[in-house]
């Protein structure tokens, strides 16, 4: 808070408006590049990386102040509209350019923004995208592929509400140790496979280009069928947007 | 004699005439003279044309008529009568044709130009002899008797097939007459097609169908092939004995139909049991029932291959242990592959289907992965075999007895998948019988690799050649040396020799070396060699294998002088003891610099052997040992090879070569994609796959999920992508 007050007067504006004191006159304004500056500079003060960015304290806390879930699907939809490069940092430039491109300035203009957001990137088309920027985004530094665990959370988040299949997927991934990291190939097949299978997997050809691990996904549900077991645990709840925007 | 018309009287004339056509078609042969002819239709005043068609179309009217009668007359008799009638009126009315041409051509003439002759029904157009008279024939006596003669010769054929004695060439004269009689150019054959093949074809259907039923309902299999290889032989003879030539094949399809066909089901059903039971006979009876139906063989395909490969895996458990030697395990394979070749050669006319079924389960014998002991190590198997052919031995094999057991051992190698495998083991092997020197000769060395390159191609073989390069090189550089230090008066006490190994060629880098102080004696030649070597190919580095290397020494002992022949870690350690009489283990380890393995497994050897002598008391070699000299050594030998347990190191080594094959296998298949891709540039999926197998074939059979493992992996590496928008397509990436 010490560190708020020597902020110059643009940033007390954003903090302002930050503070969820939803100032109506701030809302309607036109969308300023200054004001954005100073709303980035708000959270990046909080938790500052070498290089300007903000860092995850930042994200954390403009998450909170957003009410959205660090982890949910709204935020990663802000993530690559902002094109952000990786997980938990904003650069000023990312930050600026991809708030302009949406003309938000500020919390209260992107909560409002945020729903036609979020619905446009569930259009078919527009997914595919945004499924593709999440596996370069959440990669960690100099990685070339996603750690299991990782990908089966942003699978079961991205999917879970269209494809509830793939919380099977997500099941099997958690029972097969072996399979370390997904790469990029196999994450942008399981996309397309779940797409283009039907929820009993009859139409599957063990001759196509499927990666092995979608082979050997196909064998796991052959046996669990066999064995009686139910093709998929549906998780609680969606997992997604709708459900925690309607807290405000 | 005038050709210009003259008036004559036409009744004399034909009188004359008639008389001479009755003896001609009578046969009884007379000279007639054309001239009549030109007369007749030339006269003056008026020709006579028309009144002569008239008289001789009357003439065949009546004279068949009158034939027919006699025919007739003896009933009983029907088919000569009307053969021996048949023949003398075709043989008279065909020179009658020759001897009337110009008749012929007025006939002829007459029709085409329409002229004043008005027929009184269409049967009177006047028309060349051959054909006037066939008509009449066929209206006055064929016709009426067509029934009764059909009747009785196929009656005749129903004797025939039952065995009895009946007068072929009549039937044969009555059936050709029907062919002669259809005479109209536009349907030919349409008077014995119709009149005489389709009932006799269906009476033929019809009497094998109740036969064959009856006969196989009361005879087991092998009986009724019989019967039905003879059935069909002597009706292939009757045809010819009967029948225009025509209907030949139609006949014999029938009967197949009837005989094989209807039954095939039945026979093919016994075709197992035939094998099992070496049923020679029946099985080239069987053969050659079922080859003459369309897919008739095939289930004798499906059951020939399944018989050898359960034969063979059966022969394979029976074996047990000795599966896994290569000598048992080899030796019933080629006697399993020969015997079933035989079966094909004798029963099944080489037929290239049945040598691809033997082919078919000849793979699955020996890539088999899962049933049998020797599963997955025919390729190991197969290589030691070699080695034990290749190898000098006591078994005083002739060069030729050891190339034609080659040549077998090619059969069985053509089948196997793995053939890196093989190749791998191969070339192992092949450098211990050079390196020791153990190859029973060079032929038979060449004449295999020669072999191996005839079936997988070149880079099969690379290394291997390489291989016999090296010694050959070696050689002249041993040469070169030996010169090289006379010239510069270089002694060096020892006899010294070397092989000179490129590292790629040579399957040696996978063991881990003992480290090894070179004893002093033969500091000196591996120093000198050195340089030597050095200057004259700079930039290669030579690396000394000294667990490979041997040599021999001279021992005294008493009076008694012993060669001893010993690796070099066997002897740098007894080149210690003309020093001392006694080291400690750990003495020797210091000296020697050898790991503690090696050591142990080196000393044993020399105590085995008595050269060396334990502490009294002590078992066996450990770290506290003491080792004495022997200096009571005495051996029946002159010449003393000093063995070393190397039991143990060949199982570790097999799953070092299987790991290497492995790790070579995934550069394989990723050097194929890339090359494949690189040059198709876009491919799908199962295009690509296939002609990755189709590549790599000459050296091994890739799992599909290895195939993918590795696009993916090139994925991964960027050297492919997916075709956007497309679920099996790859982009190559320049």
């Amino acid at each position: 808070p010490g560190r708020r007050a020597q902020q110059p007067r643009a940033t007390a504006a954003a903090a302002a408006a930050a503070s969820r004191k939803k100032s109506r006159v701030d809302d309607d304004a036109p969308f300023s590049e200054a004001t954005c500056t100073a709303w980035f500079e708000h959270y990046m003060s909080i938790d500052p990386d070498e290089s300007g960015k903000m860092g995850p304290g930042g994200v954390e806390q403009f998450c909170a102040d957003m009410e959205l879930a660090a982890d949910s699907l709204a935020v990663l939809v802000i993530a690559w509209t902002l094109e952000a490069a990786s997980m938990g940092y904003f650069s000023s430039s990312e930050w600026v350019t991809g708030m302009k491109s949406i003309q938000c300035d500020s919390n209260a203009k992107l909560k409002r923004a945020l729903p036609a957001l979020v619905a446009d990137s569930m259009t078919p088309g527009r997914f595919r995208e945004l499924y593709k920027f999440t596996f370069q985004f959440a990669r960690s530094d100099g990685q070339k592929s996603l750690q299991t665990p990782v990908a089966a959370a942003l699978l079961h988040l991205l999917l879970a509400e269209q494809l509830p299949a793939i919380d099977s997927f997500v099941e099997f991934l958690n029972e097969t140790p072996s399979c370390k990291v997904i790469n990029r190939d196999q994450w942008m097949s399981i996309y397309d496979f779940m797409n283009s299978m039907d929820p009993e997997l009859t139409n599957y050809d063990e001759t196509a280009a499927w990666p092995v691990l979608l082979d050997e996904f196909t064998e796991w549900i052959k046996e669990r069928r066999a064995a009686g077991l139910p093709l998929y645990t549906p998780q609680n709840g969606a997992g997604g947007y709708s459900e925690r925007m309607s807290v405000e | 004699m005038t050709l210009k018309p003259v008036s004559i009287n036409f009744d004399d004339k034909w009188r004359e005439l008639r008389q001479q056509m009755e003896l001609i078609v009578g046969e009884q042969s007379s000279e007639v003279s054309g001239m009549i002819f030109h007369e007749v239709c030339t006269a003056r005043p008026t020709p006579f044309a028309d009144k002569l068609f008239r008289e001789v179309s009357a003439f065949f009217s009546r004279h068949v008529t009158a034939l027919r009668e006699g025919i007739l007359e003896q009933e009983s008799n029907l088919l000569p009568g009307y053969a021996s009638r048949w023949s003398t009126f075709d043989a008279g009315t065909g020179y009658l044709h020759m001897v009337f041409e110009f008749y012929n051509k007025l006939a002829t003439k007459h029709t085409t130009s329409g002229a004043s002759f008005q027929p009184d029904d269409g049967s009177n157009t006047p028309m060349p002899i051959m054909t006037l008279a066939y008509k009449r024939w066929r209206e006055h006596c064929f016709e009426p008797l067509k029934t009764r003669l059909l009747h009785n010769i196929l009656s005749e054929i129903e004797k025939d097939r039952n065995g009895e004695d009946i007068n072929s060439s009549v039937i044969l004269t009555v059936v050709n007459s029907l062919v002669t009689l259809s005479n109209d150019p536009k349907a030919p054959l349409d008077l014995y097609k119709t009149q005489f093949e389709a009932p006799f074809l269906q009476g033929t259907s019809s009497y094998y169908r109740r036969e064959a039923a009856a006969y196989i309902a009361d005879h087991d299999i092998s009986a009724y092939m019989r019967k039905a290889e003879a059935w069909l032989d002597s009706e292939q003879l009757r045809a010819r004995k009967h029948l225009d030539s025509s209907s030949y094949s139609s006949v014999i399809k029938l009967c197949e139909a009837e005989i094989v066909t209807a039954h095939r089901e039945k026979i093919q059903a016994e075709c197992t049991r035939f094998i099992d039971q070496d049923a020679r006979e029946d099985l080239t009876r069987m053969y050659h029932l079922l080859r003459r139906i369309p897919g008739g063989i095939d289930p004798m395909l499906v059951a020939f291959e399944q018989n050898v490969t359960a034969a063979g895996l059966k022969e394979i458990e029976r074996l047990s242990d000795a599966a896994q030697k290569p000598e048992p395990y080899v030796d019933a394979l080629l006697v399993l592959h020969s015997k079933h070749n035989d079966i094909i050669r004798t029963s099944f006319d080489n037929d290239n289907q049945l040598i691809a079924a033997l082919d078919k389960a000849f793979r699955s014998i020996i890539n088999d992965t899962a049933k049998s002991k020797s599963a997955g190590k025919a390729p190991e198997l197969l290589a030691a075999f070699c080695d034990q052919l290749l190898k000098k031995s006591n078994k005083n094999q002739s060069e030729a007895e050891i190339e034609e057991k080659l040549q077998q051992v090619i059969k069985i190698f053509k089948y196997i998948e793995g053939k890196d495998i093989f190749q791998k083991f191969y070339s192992k092997f092949l450098a211990k019988r050079l390196i020791h020197g153990v190859s029973v000769s060079d032929e038979a060395e060449s004449m295999m690799i020669a072999e191996l390159k005839a079936v997988c191609g070149y880079d099969y073989t690379t290394k291997l050649q390489r291989m016999f390069t090296d010694m050959t090189v070696s050689e002249d550089i041993n040469k070169t040396f030996n010169e090289f230090r006379s010239n510069n008066d270089i002694p060096l006490n020892i006899e010294f020799s070397m092989l000179v190994l490129q590292t790629g060629a040579w399957p040696l880098g996978s063991a881990v070396q003992s480290p090894f102080n070179i004893p002093a004696e033969l500091e000196k030649s591996v120093t000198i060699f050195e340089a030597f070597y050095g200057k004259k190919y700079s930039g290669r580095k030579l690396n000394w294998l000294h667990h490979l290397s041997k040599g021999d020494l001279r021992a005294t002992y008493g009076s008694k002088r012993y060669e001893l022949q010993s690796t070099n870690y066997q002897m740098a350690i007894l080149l210690q003891y003309n020093n001392e009489d006694v080291y400690s283990y750990s003495q020797l380890r210091q000296l020697t610099n050898l790991n503690d393995a090696d050591l142990k497994k080196t000393v044993k050897s020399l105590v085995d052997v008595k050269l060396l002598n334990l502490d009294s008391g002590a078992e066996d070699v450990t770290e506290s040992s003491l080792l004495k000299y022997n200096r009571a050594f005495s051996n029946k030998r002159t010449k003393i090879k000093i063995t070393t347990a190397v039991q143990a190191e060949t199982k570790e080594e097999s799953v070092q070569t299987h790991k290497s094959v492995n790790d070579d296998r995934s550069l394989y298949l990723q050097a194929a994609i890339v090359r494949i891709m690189k040059s198709r540039k876009t491919l799908s999926h199962n295009q690509l796959v296939q002609e990755v197998i189709v590549q790599l074939s000459s050296r091994f059979q890739p799992a599909i999920p290895m195939i993918k493992k590795s696009i993916e992996g090139l994925i991964d590496k960027a050297y492919l992508e997916r075709v956007e928008n497309t679920l099996d397509k790859y982009n190559y990436l320049a």
